[in-house]
């Protein structure tokens, strides 16, 4: 498990174009990286951005790992000043998806996302490695329910789920929260 | 020859007074001019810029010493450059503040030159006005020339200039404003590339439906640009915005609490491509 950073030049993200050209960076960033390793995407030398550059940045890429693109990678967001956080944050809500995000001081926390993924990804956070029904029996939620919570935490990154073979045959998913690879 | 007197206060922002497409050789007569805002530079740059090239343009300077000395430091002779003769001759421009609260006027021939100019201007502003004051201006620039590129490609690029106003001089309300245009299609046939958006009936009724959440041009799920402009244009102190696409103008009076009142109008002249003029309200705390 290795620890990847992409640092995105200050002092603006003003543009689409960029954005886009800085997303393309970072899925090359994915790629060249190992399932079960953690990506960073650090903002700090950011003192601005737009909400079209950040959507292109963050809002499709979150987007793109939806649809099953690199969710046994983890990806945490690391910030940047209150104006880039509030600028993420809104282009999060307007796609209603989530993201683990870093502060300067290294705090980190769920931002955005729909009403139960905070305390989803702070359980998720708690149990480090864990499978569905581990995560269904804390939050007290049905395993189809808590299946479509990891969907999206997968696509927000803050879990990255690892295939296995349980012993009965079939196949099962194993999740380890972002916070949980090494590094992060 | 024909002359066209753009004279006073914010000619080119408070009317459309340039029958477009200029069909003759043109003097553009500043020299009774008093006043001027960034949207009155990129106007002109657009104007002369997008001219037919076989037509011969010449610009009479501003009377007034501190107007035409306003126009040198924004570099407005300098961009218009080997496309105009000045006539008559400007005087010898003075030494410029190094720590000026403004973007001169730029051409962009590419969307991402913004990005590049920030690393320029982003520590030059940032040493004369608050972090929320720039974050602001370069959002919104960034959303501006976006747009810019994407429904006003032509060689003519576009222009974008940005003017810090305290208001202890000028009387003006306070905050950043700033000018961004383009020549190149225009609103209505941008929103035309998407079938939603097909048939509008006038230039008026496509700026309306612009500043209207989710309204693009393309296939993408976008359509943020023109709202975030109205949003971070009245953030923090009451803001304008004023579009102007064809034969249409659309004027915003927005508010912190997301208040807008919007004012339109029908145009007698074209305006080639579209020009947006934001006053990014700002109250010194």
């Amino acid at each position: 498990m290795t620890k990847h950073r992409l640092v995105v030049d200050g002092p603006v993200g003003a543009t689409r174009q960029r954005g886009q050209e800085w997303r393309q960076r970072l899925e090359e960033l994915l790629r060249s990286s190992a399932p079960g390793d953690l990506v960073e995407v650090d903002l700090t030398a950011l003192e601005a951005m737009s909400v079209s550059f950040a959507d292109e940045l963050i809002g499709r890429l979150l987007a793109d790992r939806l649809t099953g693109d690199f969710q046994d990678r983890a990806v945490v967001i690391v910030g940047g000043n209150d104006d880039v956080r509030e600028t993420l944050e809104a282009v999060l809500e307007r796609r209603d998806a989530g993201a683990l995000y870093r502060d300067r001081h290294g705090s980190v926390e769920a931002l955005a996302g729909p009403s139960w993924f905070r305390e989803t990804v702070e359980q998720a956070n708690d149990l480090r490695v864990f499978r569905a029904h581990d995560l269904a029996e804390r939050l007290n939620k049905s395993p189809q329910a808590v299946n479509n919570r990891l969907k999206q935490l997968a696509a927000s990154g803050a879990v990255l789920r690892e295939r296995g073979i349980p012993q009965g045959g079939g196949k099962e998913f194993t999740y380890r929260a972002a916070t949980a690879v090494s590094g992060a | 020859m024909r002359t066209i007197v753009l004279g006073g206060r914010a000619p080119l922002l408070v009317s459309n007074p340039v029958p477009w497409p200029l069909k003759a050789d043109t003097t553009f007569d500043l020299a009774g001019l008093s006043f001027v805002t960034p949207f009155d530079l990129i106007g002109l740059a657009v104007l002369v810029g997008a001219a037919r090239t076989e037509a011969e343009l010449t610009v009479a300077p501003p009377v007034d010493p501190n107007v035409c000395a306003y126009l040198q430091r924004m570099d407005l002779f300098t961009v218009l450059g080997g496309r105009i003769r000045v006539h008559p001759d400007l005087p010898e421009e003075g030494p410029r503040e190094p720590n000026r609260a403004l973007i001169e006027l730029h051409r962009l021939e590419h969307p991402d030159d913004i990005d590049d100019l920030s690393r320029e201007f982003w520590p030059r502003l940032r040493s004369r006005l608050p972090q929320e004051v720039c974050a602001n201006l370069f959002e919104i620039l960034g959303e501006l020339v976006d747009n810019a590129a994407t429904h006003g490609a032509s060689p003519v690029g576009s222009f974008i200039a940005a003017q810090y106003y305290s208001g202890a001089t000028s009387s003006m309300p306070e905050g950043m404003w700033i000018g961004v245009g383009d020549a190149g299609i225009g609103i209505r046939s941008h929103l035309a590339g998407n079938p939603r958006h097909r048939g509008l009936p006038s230039d008026v009724a496509a700026i309306r439906l612009a500043v209207q959440k989710w309204v693009t041009g393309t296939a993408d799920r976008r359509g943020w640009g023109l709202v975030k402009v109205l949003e971070a244009a009245g953030e923090s102190a009451p803001g304008i915005v004023v579009i102007r696409s064809g034969r249409g103008e659309g004027r915003f009076y927005v508010g912190p609490t997301g208040t807008r009142t919007a004012r339109y109008r029908h145009l007698a002249h074209q305006t080639p491509g579209t020009w947006v003029h934001v006053l990014a309200g700002h109250v010194r705390t």
